[in-house]
């Protein structure tokens, strides 16, 4: 596989913005109780996607060298990478903008420039609601559904993994934004529930569970899927597979919100341990999922 | 579809590979490997050698299969990837932004990242020696004459007979991308 490092971090970055963005938009819906959990997903969203823009970017050949070649991006409306050119395109401001109407006000010398967008921001509230979790919902699926297009590599080649990387794009948008809540939750002393987060988290790392198996199953289904399938499970990819991915992302934080759940949030540094195994998996499983491609031929046969 | 060139000729390219003609003695590759000065490490063509287990008997040539339905054309974001209408699937090297969707989407893994150009590139069937009227490089210098530029658009091209006739065939049909390259096996 000829992607590296950067696109395995862009892939997860991507989806971790869009997931926070949801789990904002969820926030928002859910009380003002969830007002910290709302800040943190909008806030971290905008920069998250961007910067694994920028790696993407700088990834590229010719189009790092000569910049201006990146408008010949958008022109190929069968190519999923047009699509994301577009998506990321629009997603970016959204995200930022979406940011601006439901955070707090900067500190004053830093207000001043934002100010005036911030006041209409607010009052296209919910316009920029509607277009962030469309695009947060399209981004998420679209780095799966990048991959899975190509007849190259049986194990991507799956509708399955559009479903795994959206899923997990939910799972390490919230755990980020719990992440981000927590920690500013703490420094303006006030106390964050994180006993519905929890619950929610159970729900959706079980159910990644489930569509990695059954995405695992699928892929063994042909000879070089099948190969690839055995690196993960058995070989040399293993131990990462099943020591940062289940174990660490998917495993153990069902068991931390368990029990933080069963305490009604008395353990957050439980529930915080969770969530960071849930993002170490997300962006394991980014790079397994490049490592273990194995292509469809591996010479030819007559 | 076949294109008219400027003399009026419309042509429709393939390849025929005659494996049992091939002494796999690498020429094609050396010959691709000079025209089109493809940098060390990397190859536009190769001979894939003979295996035991698995693969093929005898030696193959492997290079781009200018798919009629190619994927590297359908993913490649800023149409620098395209086929032209002679059937030759090319890269626009003023156009690519070096985004290497073409190399991870070809089945066939065709195609190669030079680092130092910052563009991917592959065989074009040295199409600079076509449209000045001579063959490409690994058809001119194969020494069993295991390799023929076959133009479907000519009915009388004896190459182009071969594939018509069924006696050449495409390698990995299953995949469904319409290769151009067709190879006779077992005569």
């Amino acid at each position: 596989m000829v992607w590296g490092w950067q696109i395995a971090w862009y892939l997860f970055l991507g989806g971790l913005g869009a997931g926070a963005t949801l789990t904002s938009l969820v926030a928002s819906r859910s009380g003002s109780r969830f007002t910290t959990i709302e800040r943190a997903g909008a806030t971290l969203a905008g920069p998250a996607v961007a910067f694994g823009t920028a790696l993407l970017v700088f990834d590229l050949g010719m189009g790092r060298r000569e910049p201006w070649r990146l408008v010949y991006l958008y022109s190929n409306w069968q190519s999923p990478m047009t699509w994301g050119t577009w998506i990321l395109t629009l997603f970016i401001p959204i995200a930022l903008l979406h940011a601006l109407a439901v955070t707090g006000s900067l500190a004053p010398r830093w207000e001043r420039f934002v100010a005036p967008v911030r006041r209409v921001c607010v009052r296209a509230q919910i316009a920029l609601k509607v277009a962030a979790g469309v695009l947060a919902l399209a981004a998420a699926i679209y780095t799966g559904v990048l991959l899975s297009v190509p007849p190259s590599f049986p194990l991507l080649s799956s509708w399955l993994l559009p479903v795994l990387f959206l899923v997990s794009a939910l799972s390490t948008g919230l755990s980020a934004a719990v992440v981000v809540g927590h920690i500013k939750a703490r420094r303006q002393r006030i106390e964050l529930d994180l006993h519905l987060w929890g619950r929610i988290h159970i729900g959706l790392v079980v159910v990644e569970l489930g569509v990695l198996l059954a995405w695992l199953a699928v892929g063994s289904a042909s000879p070089a899927g099948s190969t690839s399938v055995q690196m993960l499970v058995s070989g040399t990819l293993a131990p990462v597979f099943w020591v940062v991915v289940v174990m660490a992302g998917l495993v153990g934080p069902v068991l931390a919100f368990v029990v933080e759940t069963a305490k009604r949030g008395q353990s957050p540094r439980l529930a915080l341990a969770g969530e960071a195994g849930v993002l170490a998996g997300g962006l394991a499983l980014r790079y397994l999922v490049l490592l273990a491609a194995v292509p469809v031929l591996v010479g030819p046969a007559l | 579809m076949s294109t008219a060139t400027k003399t009026g000729v419309r042509h429709q390219y393939a390849l025929v590979v005659d494996t049992n003609k091939c002494i796999g003695c690498e020429a094609c590759s050396v010959a691709c490997r000079v025209e089109n000065e493809v940098p060390a490490g990397h190859w536009r063509s190769r001979i894939v050698p003979p295996t035991s287990s698995g693969g093929s008997k005898v030696p193959m040539k492997w290079s781009c299969m200018h798919c009629a339905d190619a994927p590297c054309v359908q993913v490649c974001p800023t149409k620098a990837t395209y086929r032209r209408s002679d059937g030759i699937v090319v890269i626009d090297a003023a156009r690519c932004v070096g985004c290497k969707y073409c190399i991870v989407a070809c089945p066939y893994g065709a195609r190669y990242f030079d680092e130092k150009a910052g563009l991917p590139d592959k065989c074009d069937l040295c199409v600079d020696r076509l449209d000045a009227g001579l063959a490409p490089a690994c058809v001119q210098t194969c020494v069993g004459r295991a390799l023929a530029l076959a133009d479907l658009a000519d009915p009388s091209d004896e190459a182009a007979a071969r594939i018509r006739s069924g006696e050449a065939k495409p390698l990995h049909p299953e995949l469904g991308t319409k290769p151009s390259v067709y190879y006779v096996v077992g005569k």
